[in-house]
């Protein structure tokens, strides 16, 4: 079903498929694609609706492409696809992210801001060059996804341009994740749970310094 | 059809009956709690143990409640099904209806301090469990007045006071959790045993035969209930288990094969598995069972059975009707006055549907709680950390 069931065979997605081709030398080399639905739907409640993005430890490649994406596609792996070219703040984002993206950018160029969105496609390997190459050329970084933020796939992109291209940052790399918590099932709650097309352009407006000053605490 | 030995009591009531036409005497329905014995319908099959007697005592106030209690689950069943293809309720529906004399069986059988656990398909468990109707809707339609305050939806009703344990999504996970719920009475040394459901389609799971082995090894009052209504999702028994009989596949494990669509069987099996489980550990359940709907609310259910075997079962097997025919054998309430409870049933229902979309979402900051126990003074963070 979807990769929520997968957690009842993880020991062999990691510990037989994943690093066999390792142990053995190369005698094993286990040509396995895991094909599923991931990350939310639409009020599948906590145990449907996880994101195993951040969570391909072991596992040498994994992508995440649009969820009802088209038919087959040929494309390398490894490779991220440059969506939108922009000059002010490089937006990384994948599956269904990644659509949402491309909406903030639409809004941002409205207000003169010219976001370069990146399709990561790959998260493991993840192209550290592409992402690098658009920061130094923005100088601005906002990272989407829908997994949890805490040992995210946003906290390696932003871990990787920190040791390769901290110089050419001009302003703290912004991070948008799903919220920190179970995915809940009431309607209201689970909008605030993942992230929306105006969580990326707040981000993008304070990573260029645009945005009104934080909401003053209650 | 059951047959039935009326005792002193009621050959009474046959001279009374004639007297009380002839005077228009306006006879209430029964609430006697007179013992009225049934015979199951048909005969228990067992493993590696010794069949309980086939003759169940009940009485005329247990007969109606069951009436009613399963009356009520088949309305809220049909009524969830409305409100899901109006989009009142969203993402995944699995009904119950068919199977509602597993739950009410179960229920007549064990108490409050007893625990049960079950997969996905458990409206009408928690309904047995204590549940109101108001908390069922409200939270399928994820309100605040529901049992798990809108966080969980239609897979994860809870009722902790009443021994109700949820409410599982991810396929078979709930039986090591049902054993673990024994050992917890076994080690709080009270009495009481954990019931952990699961369906034909989960029976295969090794997770299952996992937790059996350690029960069975550490005595742990623990009755695995596989609730077999004969289709995992889609699949039929005969294409997913080598061996579909589920009662036999605790292999050291006794097991018992019981009609699901009998609640007095099912009452009986549950009496006689607790017992067992309390002086010797694990035994098995299966209950032949039946669901009218599909898996859930996306699966019509007829692309993998036909619509002559789901009308078959229902007119020769409908567990409402089995209870509906008992009572009017045994004289204890005219048709009339059992179609008078149907539709006060369906009325409460929709009193209790209409309080439930009155039922306000909730708050936004219940999106943060219970995520850690006693609040642990740790911040969640929404989809931007920087914006509180």
């Amino acid at each position: 079903m979807t990769f929520n069931f997968s957690m009842q065979a993880i020991d062999h997605i990691i510990n037989s498929a994943a690093k066999s081709n390792y142990m053995s030398a190369g005698q094993m080399s286990v040509p396995i694609v895991f094909r599923g639905p991931n990350g939310a739907a639409a009020g599948v409640g906590a145990q449907h609706s996880h994101c195993y993005a951040s969570c391909c430890y072991m596992v040498r490649h994994s992508l995440f492409l649009l969820k009802y994406s088209t038919p087959v596609f040929v494309f390398q792996l490894g490779k991220p696809r440059l969506r939108e070219k922009g000059k002010d703040v490089t937006i990384t984002a994948f599956s269904k992210m990644v659509g949402y993206a491309l909406k903030a950018a639409e809004i941002l160029a409205k207000e003169g801001i010219s976001a370069e969105v990146i399709n990561l496609r790959s998260i493991r390997p993840l192209d550290r060059d592409t992402i690098n190459a658009s920061v130094r050329k923005t100088n601005r970084l906002v990272t989407v996804e829908e997994g949890f933020p805490q040992h995210g796939v946003g906290a390696e992109i932003c871990a990787s341009v920190v040791e390769e291209s901290f110089g050419y940052l001009d302003a703290p790399v912004e991070r948008i994740a799903g919220a920190d918590v179970p995915m809940p099932y009431a309607a209201n709650l689970e909008r605030l749970a993942v992230p929306q097309v105006e969580d990326i352009v707040r981000a993008a407006k304070r990573a260029c310094y645009r945005s009104v000053p934080m909401a003053a605490a209650a | 059809m059951a047959l039935s030995h009326l005792k002193s009591s009621s050959s009474r009531s046959n001279l009374v009956k004639p007297l009380a036409a002839a005077f228009s005497l306006r006879r209430l329905i029964s609430t006697s709690t007179d013992p009225i014995t049934i015979e199951t319908s048909v005969p228990f099959a067992t493993h590696r143990c010794d069949p309980p007697s086939r003759t169940v005592e009940t009485n005329p106030q247990e007969l109606l409640s069951f009436f009613r209690v399963m009356a009520t689950m088949r309305r809220m069943e049909i009524a969830a099904d409305s409100l899901y293809k109006a989009k009142l309720i969203r993402g995944f529906c699995h009904l119950y209806d068919g199977q509602e004399a597993v739950a009410v069986g179960m229920e007549a059988a064990i108490t409050k301090k007893d625990s049960i656990i079950t997969a996905y398909r458990d409206h009408c468990t928690f309904l047995g469990r204590g549940g109101t109707l108001l908390e069922v809707f409200s939270e399928l339609m994820g309100r605040q007045g529901g049992c798990s305050k809108g966080k969980g939806g239609s897979m994860h009703f809870y009722k902790k006071d009443s021994g109700f344990y949820g409410g599982h999504g991810i396929v078979g996970a709930q039986v090591p959790l049902g054993c673990g719920l024994a050992f917890a009475h076994k080690y709080n040394k009270d009495d009481a045993v954990a019931f952990a459901l699961y369906g034909d389609g989960a029976a295969n799971q090794g997770q299952l035969f996992e937790a059996l082995n350690i029960s069975a090894l550490w005595d742990l009052p623990v009755i695995l209930v596989c609730e077999n209504n004969h289709y995992g999702m889609g699949t039929a028994e005969w294409r997913a288990a080598k061996s579909p009989a589920y009662y036999k596949r605790g292999d050291y494990v006794p097991g018992l094969k019981v009609d699901g669509m009998d609640a007095f069987a099912v009452k009986q099996a549950c009496k006689f598995a607790k017992e067992h489980a309390l002086k010797s550990g694990p035994i098995i359940l299966e209950m032949d069972t039946y669901r009218y709907h599909g898996h859930s609310m996306s699966d019509p259910g007829s692309t993998y059975r036909t619509r002559d075997e789901i009308s078959g079962v229902r007119q020769e097997r409908d567990p409402i009707e089995r209870i509906r025919k008992l009572i009017l054998a045994h004289d204890l309430a005219t048709e009339k006055e059992l179609k008078d409870i149907e539709k006060e049933v369906r009325k409460q229902v929709d009193e209790a549907i209409a309080e439930a979309k009155e039922s306000p979402m909730p708050e936004p900051s219940e999106l943060f709680t219970n995520v850690y126990v006693k609040g642990l003074g740790v911040e969640a963070y929404g989809a931007d950390r920087k914006e509180s």
